[in-house]
């Protein structure tokens, strides 16, 4: 049913034609939807075709294209990085299949990323253990080595993991709800709240999600909540509440309702280190202002107490601006820079149906139903930095073993995780991350050159994890080890050039250099 | 509305120091029209008498002007801003006098070697015609240069449409840089330019054996890739040849100049090293992050004098060490917004209007404040924010146009027609 359709589908003469003219429609204004509207007109004329394998019109010429390899596709998005493993398993289960197992991964033992995260052992504690064991005079370490151990866990969950697409998700809303471990309390109450907020409720539901943000140590810390008090509201969380986290910028409310909506979580505070509940939410009734007030034509009585900002946050969670906002985003994070209009109008329908259950919303927007007029072959998006990097080191034949090395890389690529200083979390957009290419290239160089820090890559792994290939099979098998073969035929010529043209030393120089070749090609650096 | 503009030392003799300056500049260029690097130019750089090289420092979270640059004549400072004004000049820890009516906060020191040499301008009560508080759509509207989120569709930066609009300087290959990993929104969209976080790290992945080869195929293969990936190959390979060239790992600053230490130092020692260096670049963007203080703000002793000291001492160590090149640099400083007028319950200040901008350069008519204050009682205030008397767009066209040999800014800034200030000569 998702067959590789290579072989007719490279050697599409019309394809070039269409293709052409595809691209020159997408200079225009609008160019997305029409050329969306374009391709799906001619798309039942290529269907048609294809089913009856007729595509001899005119003289045959290459087209230069990644092939259509519908569960590379869902694997790579839904993960850090293909491998022949994931893939397999998608086979075997299907496409919606996969897609389901791995929306429930509660259920999917994951013992070897458990086990590798057990070198960052304050991942797992809580704010009040942080502190006896980082704190001032703790024997475990200091508040630095809390931030390390969140990093480092980050890269390590994203290699070893086998829930890929919660580790996905739950890149979203880190950044999506950014909060940076910057200094003082902020590194230990960061830990808490990627375990007791980000992961709790990644795949849950969005209210709850939010919610668990607002009243975070973190959260209030961060955006000057726990300093917002009656008479002398500091606006900053009520600002980005509305502006990011929930309606977007554009999403209907304006100077007022910030002010208004401030005054609703004064008294929104934490217990101090000295409290047995450190970091635990705390509202103080004496800091709270109790006066009427008005957000976004929403009247609050007085005397509303905690419940004013609990209400409207459940306000902004379910307004219709917030669904689509926050689903278009979650469809870019996962698909493409411009996902189609009925895709983002059924992820919208269906967060609002749903009270906001993220994962019925990720499976709309995953659902091989969109695949054609999602279209990623001709509309590619780029990975981000930790995607390409995780991808590189969950290829058999690499092992992580300390991701210090490897955060070094991130950083230089701008990509270190929690290392985003603003509100607004890394961006996601092809300005941000497809302009700098030369820190991608080194780091493939180098993890198959054996050289980055706490990986391990020997020509012995690498040969075997290619099944033993020679000369001829070579760039095939490392092109089908690192991405299904979804590589551009020139591509593969030209790295199939150098390997046959003897510059190398020979066996294992290369055997590195073709893999990092591989990596290195424009279509590896495409989701 | 009290006028204040053009507010001047007095006794600068700026005019004759600056002719004498570009005098010297005139030789050097018609000189170096057969130094090896004019040669590979085609001997462009004579006939253009050098536009200058811009560099553009973005502070980003929305510096607080009224702290940076004290308008300490305005009492009302003093009422809306009761435990975080800095005083004025004659107490301790008071403002340093610029003209009578305005002051540098104490931290900025360092600042008046260049103010006083009549080669640093300020401008205040500046910014964004568009109201937003947001950090993200002031950011955006400012760095595409364009006036309100109408044009949210145009995604170029302010420097990538003038960049395009002028022929490059050099080869064209490596015309900007943005000093850090990710590009800046300035410079999204200019003609080779790239992010490289540090200059004197770049290495062509393969090792001297097979690195032939490797550039071959990644040439090959990018060179037929969609953009951005396409552009950023190009451009990065332009940067290992050419910056690979300098020795930055040996770079001694001039005239004694010293760079502090941190981020802002480095990436200022990398700028003067390549502009010294004359390999064509023409804009170089700089960004400090961490200018958003809502609580605990420290304008007098805590975490924003701390943060205008390091600034200040960058901008003199660049000044100092750029003094024979000074007549071909112009550095800007720009931040998204000014803060509220009044401190908030913490003491900090929340997102406001009004701000400031700096501008440095051989060619700038330092040595005063340009500003018509609208005045900070509360009736003058828009929405409790200092109102914006100098379109920021007004500073950068006249930079452009008058700097760096741009003849149509009006395409740069979409929707405004530039009125020039005399900022720069």
């Amino acid at each position: 049913m998702h067959q590789d359709s290579t072989s007719e589908m490279d050697w599409l003469p019309m394809e070039a034609v269409l293709r052409s003219d595809l691209n020159r429609t997408a200079h225009g204004k609008g160019g997305g939807n029409a050329r969306r509207a374009l391709f799906t007109a001619m798309a039942g004329i290529f269907a048609s075709s294809q089913a009856k394998g007729q595509v001899q019109v005119g003289p045959l010429t290459p087209v230069d294209r990644i092939r259509r390899d519908n569960l590379y596709y869902l694997v790579n998005r839904a993960s850090f990085g293909f491998t022949p493993a994931l893939y397999s398993e998608a086979v075997q289960r299907g496409y919606e299949g996969w897609l389901d197992w791995q929306l429930n991964p509660e259920n999917i033992s994951d013992t070897e990323a458990e086990q590798a995260l057990s070198a960052f052992p304050s991942v797992s504690l809580s704010a009040a253990q942080l502190y006896a064991a980082y704190g001032p005079g703790g024997a475990a370490g200091d508040p630095q080595d809390v931030v390390r151990d969140l990093r480092g866990a980050r890269v390590v969950r994203a290699v070893r993991s086998e829930r890929q697409l919660f580790e996905r998700v739950v890149e979203f809303w880190g950044d999506h709800l950014n909060v940076p471990p910057a200094d003082g309390p902020l590194q230990f109450f960061r830990t808490v709240y990627d375990s007791e907020v980000i992961r709790q409720h990644a795949l849950g539901y969005f209210p709850d999600l939010l919610m668990a943000s607002a009243k975070s140590a973190a959260m209030l810390i961060y955006l000057n909540g726990n300093e917002n008090v009656a008479g002398a509201p500091n606006e900053n969380y009520a600002r980005e509440v509305m502006e990011l986290h929930t309606l977007g910028v554009d999403g209907g409310y304006n100077e007022n309702d910030i002010y208004e909506l401030a005054r609703c979580f004064t008294g929104w505070t934490l217990y101090p280190p000295t409290s047995s509940q450190i970091g635990d939410f705390y509202f103080n009734p004496s800091l709270h202002d109790n006066g009427s007030k008005v957000v976004m034509g929403q009247p609050i009585p007085t005397g509303g107490g905690l419940g004013d900002g609990e209400e409207m946050l459940l306000f902004l969670a379910s307004h219709p601006s917030t669904a689509a906002y926050v689903t278009k985003k979650l469809a870019t994070h996962l698909l493409d820079y411009d996902p189609p209009q009925a895709l983002l109008d059924e992820a919208a329908s269906v967060f609002l149906a749903t009270g906001g259950h993220i994962k019925e919303v990720v499976r709309v927007i995953l659902s091989g139903r969109w695949i054609d007029v999602v279209d990623p072959w001709n509309t590619p998006k780029i990975s981000r930095p930790l995607h390409f990097v995780s991808s590189l080191l969950r290829t058999p034949g690499v092992e992580l073993t300390s991701p210090i090395g490897v955060l070094n890389s991130l950083f230089v690529m701008g990509h270190l995780p929690f290392g985003w200083e603003a509100p607004d979390g890394y961006p996601d957009s092809a300005d941000a991350w497809g302009t700098s290419v030369l820190p991608r290239w080194d780091f493939a160089y180098r993890v198959f050159g054996g050289l980055v820090p706490g990986v391990s890559a020997s020509a012995g792994a690498l040969y075997a994890a290619l099944g033993s290939p020679g000369l001829s099979n070579l760039t095939e098998r490392a092109s089908g080890l690192l991405a299904n073969r979804n590589l551009k035929p020139s591509e593969v010529q030209l790295v199939e050039d150098f390997v046959q043209s003897g510059v190398t030393s020979g066996g294992e120089e290369l055997l590195r250099s073709t893999l990092a070749l591989i990596a290195s090609c424009p279509s590896y650096q495409y989701l | 509305m009290k006028n204040i503009k053009g507010h001047k030392p007095q006794g600068a003799s700026k005019a004759s120091a600056k002719l004498s300056r570009r005098g010297f500049l005139g030789t050097t260029a018609a000189a170096g029209a057969v130094s090896l690097s004019n040669v590979a130019l085609g001997g462009r750089r004579g006939s253009d008498r050098g536009r200058d090289v811009l560099v553009n420092v973005f502070l980003r979270g929305g510096l607080d002007g009224l702290s940076a640059v004290v308008p300490y004549g305005d009492s009302d400072l003093y009422v809306a801003r009761p435990s975080l004004a800095i005083d004025p000049p004659g107490q301790v820890g008071g403002a340093l006098n610029l003209d009578g009516f305005f002051g540098l906060n104490p931290a900025c020191a360092p600042l008046l070697n260049a103010y006083q040499q009549g080669d640093l301008a300020i401008i205040h009560a500046t910014g964004s015609t568009d109201p937003s508080r947001s950090h993200f759509s002031a950011q955006y509207l400012m760095e595409t240069g364009t006036p309100n989120l109408s044009y949210l569709g145009l995604t170029d930066g302010w420097i990538a449409r003038h960049l395009k609009s002028v022929a490059p300087i050099g080869r064209g290959d490596l015309r900007a840089l943005g000093l850090k990993p990710v590009l800046p929104r300035s410079l999204v969209g200019a003609p080779g330019t790239l992010p490289v976080a540090n200059p004197a790290d770049l290495d062509f992945p393969g090792g001297p054996g097979l690195a032939a080869a490797y550039r071959n195929i990644l040439e090959t293969s990018y060179g037929v890739a969609a953009e951005p990936l396409k552009g950023a190959a190009s451009a990065g390979l332009s940067a290992i040849d050419t910056l690979g060239a300098i020795d930055f790992d040996n770079y001694q600053p001039e005239n004694g100049a010293a760079y502090p230490q941190g981020g802002f130092g480095s990436a200022l020692t990398s700028a003067a090293a390549m502009i010294k260096a004359d390999i064509g670049l023409e804009c170089l963007q700089i960004d400090i992050n961490g200018w958003d203080h809502h609580s605990g703000q420290g304008p007098q002793n805590g975490l924003l004098a701390m943060m205008l000291d390091d600034f200040s001492q960058g901008l003199d160590a660049f000044y100092r060490d750029m003094q024979a090149e000074l007549g071909r640099v112009t550095l800007v400083v720009m931040t998204e917004f000014g803060r509220r007028v009044a401190e908030n319950g913490s003491a900090g200040t929340d997102h406001g209007h009004g701000g400031v901008m700096f501008v440095l350069g051989g060619s700038v008519n330092g040595g005063q404040v340009f500003s018509q204050w609208p005045g900070l009682d509360p009736a003058s205030l828009g929405n409790g924010d200092l109102p914006i008397t100098t379109d920021y767009r007004d500073v950068l066209a006249e930079i452009l146009q008058l700097r760096l040999g741009n003849a149509s800014v009006r395409d740069v800034f979409p929707q405004h027609t530039p009125q020039f200030h005399g900022v720069v000569a």
